[in-house]
């Protein structure tokens, strides 16, 4: 089995981007720093919500023992090979709590009752040592489900699976762990008077969502030069299926936490919404979310045709990939106030880091995927997930 | 989109006469290679037995899609309305209320209604429409095969054939062709 060779095209187009990603970037922080660093930890959680989703994607095909996903398995399990330059970006991110959080301020903390409460938790130091600590456990997870996966190449062992299993499992549990932990301090702390039980769910269906589309993505590009030409239509069909669900869930834990809050009226849940629907550029950002991110593609997806057309899924699987972009500056813009305004995002620059995200997850993936088989050959479930069949 | 005679082609496809040759053959891949055989022949009356679903049964008999999802499709869009027209019609016009403080014409309350009937009314009228268009629960039926609930494989061929085409079209498929009266 040959490994995948990466076309030379598609190495400018992402460097490319790259280059737009650290102009738009570098511009942003020198026309407007305050609002600079969110558009920064936009693009920072983006890029670490794609490098988590492939390994945890991978983790979940591996304890449910799916045969059908055995040949795109290697492409999923490469997205951790964009986790350490996720990392660098984490940890630069550092530089710029105290224009982000407003409880790192120790005069705001002095005078408000309830983060004083949470000063034991919300602090800068138990905040970088726990970002931290998630990052090296992603990354030791994520590359040693990969390393053992790529071992079973040549060593063609059958036991080689029942060891996946059991790192997979570990991974499941520490994910759902870490990753709610790390919603919570990255995002939800922005507005740390905001009550929610439902926010790490919410944040969890984009990275489900978003996962996917990289996914397919990655297959159908990867598949137009000529590679993986095992992923035939069937394949392509649970994954458009695997899409459309994600999209569903995304609209029921997003209606669900708006519904709750509606419902109950307290004003420590319902500050989060009221700022995003009920004025001026976040109403209709709002409103556009929820048209782009969940109506639109919930009926393009309803057909079954445009599932298994690899051609016609990517076109959506980008647009629902930006779209989760899209979110994420929601999340992270809508509740930022700055001298008593209301935040509102360059636009601009937040496009090009869109691009520079796609440009370093692209660019690392593709490069590490290249290095091995370009599918699990020595999996004793691979002839199971090449002969893959639907019913109808 | 298809024509309205396309779907009612789609919807009544299945054939009731019984009368003809059923061959019996080995392996869930016979019956595929079997099928295959048979549809390329260009015979029309005929059908496939299996006591369990076999993946890629549907190309090897040149069965189009089902119409049963749109059949779902419709059916959920109709609780959909129905759903948001009664509720509506209550909290409007009928007798309205306020509720906690909120307007009478509160949409995120429906929604969960909305969703629950659409679950309803899709889900029982698909079970409606596999009974009615599968033409199952008829009883009168005689088994053409006793082996095919359980452990058989067998090809039903319709009698406009004569025995003879049979065996040629199936070869040493076959292990056995009997005529069904």
């Amino acid at each position: 089995m040959d490994s995948f060779k990466i076309p030379a095209n598609i190495n400018k187009i992402l460097f490319a981007f790259i280059g737009i990603g650290a102009i738009s970037g570098a511009l942003g922080f020198l026309v407007d720093p305050q609002k600079a660093w969110p558009g920064f930890l936009s693009f920072g959680f983006f890029l670490l919500i794609l490098s988590l989703s492939g390994t945890f994607f991978a983790a979940l095909q591996m304890i449910s023992g799916a045969k059908w996903s055995v040949v795109i398995r290697r492409v999923a399990e490469s997205t951790v090979a964009a986790l350490p330059v996720t990392a660098v970006f984490i940890i630069l991110l550092f530089f710029g709590i105290h224009s982000l959080y407003e409880w790192s301020h120790a005069d705001v903390v002095a005078n408000d009752h309830i983060l004083h409460q949470k000063e034991g938790y919300l602090n800068t130091p138990f905040f970088i040592a726990r970002v931290s600590g998630y990052l090296v456990l992603w990354l030791i997870m994520g590359y040693l489900l990969r390393k053992v996966s790529i071992s079973q190449d040549t060593t063609k062992n059958p036991e080689t699976r029942t060891k996946l299993v059991k790192i997979s499992a570990a991974y499941i549990l520490l994910f759902a762990y870490t990753f709610t932990f790390a919603s919570i301090d990255l995002l939800m702390s922005l507005q740390p008077h905001w009550y929610t039980t439902m926010f790490p769910v919410y944040t969890f269906a984009g990275l489900g969502l978003s996962g996917i589309a990289t996914l397919i993505i990655l297959v159908v590009t990867i598949q137009n030069y000529g590679g993986l030409k095992e992923v035939t239509a069937e394949h392509m069909h649970d994954l458009g299926k695997f899409l459309f669900m994600f999209t569903v869930f995304w609209a029921y834990i997003a209606f669900s936490q708006h519904m709750l809050t509606w419902y109950a009226n307290l004003p420590e849940e319902t500050y989060f919404i009221e700022t995003r629907i009920s004025s001026g550029f976040w109403k209709y950002f709002t409103i556009v979310l929820w048209i782009f991110h969940f109506l639109i593609p919930f009926i393009l997806l309803l057909s079954r045709d445009v599932k298994r057309d690899g051609k016609r899924l990517i076109k959506i699987a980008w647009f629902i990939l930006f779209m989760c972009f899209v979110d994420v500056v929601w999340l992270v813009f809508g509740g930022l106030e700055h001298d008593g305004h209301v935040l509102i995002p360059l636009m601009w620059m937040e496009a090009g880091l869109f691009l520079g995200a796609i440009g370093i997850f692209g660019y690392t993936v593709l490069q590490a995927y290249s290095k091995a088989a370009q599918i699990p050959v020595g999996d004793q479930n691979l002839k199971a997930s090449m002969n893959f069949h639907q019913t109808h | 989109m298809p024509s309205l005679h396309e779907i009612k082609e789609g919807l009544f496809s299945y054939q009731e006469s019984e009368k003809g040759w059923v061959a019996t053959v080995r392996t869930p891949a016979d019956l595929l290679a079997a099928a295959k055989k048979v549809r390329e022949a260009g015979i029309q009356n005929w059908d496939c037995y299996s006591p369990c679903p076999i993946h890629g049964m549907d190309e090897a008999m040149g069965l189009h899609r089902s119409w049963i999802p749109f059949i779902t499709l419709v059916f959920a869009l109709l609780g959909a309305t129905l759903g948001i027209s009664y509720i509506s019609y209550i909290d409007l016009i009928d007798w309205s209320i306020v509720y906690a403080g909120k307007p009478y014409f509160s949409w995120p309350a429906y929604i969960p209604i909305l969703f629950e009937l659409s679950v309803f009314f899709g889900g029982t009228a698909t079970v409606a429409a596999v009974l009615i268009l599968g033409k199952l629960g008829k009883i009168s039926r005689k088994p053409i095969n006793n082996r095919i609930t359980s452990d058989g494989f067998a090809v039903w061929i319709g009698d406009s054939v004569s025995r003879e085409k049979v065996q040629e079209i199936l070869g040493n498929l076959a292990e056995e062709v009997s005529a069904v009266e």
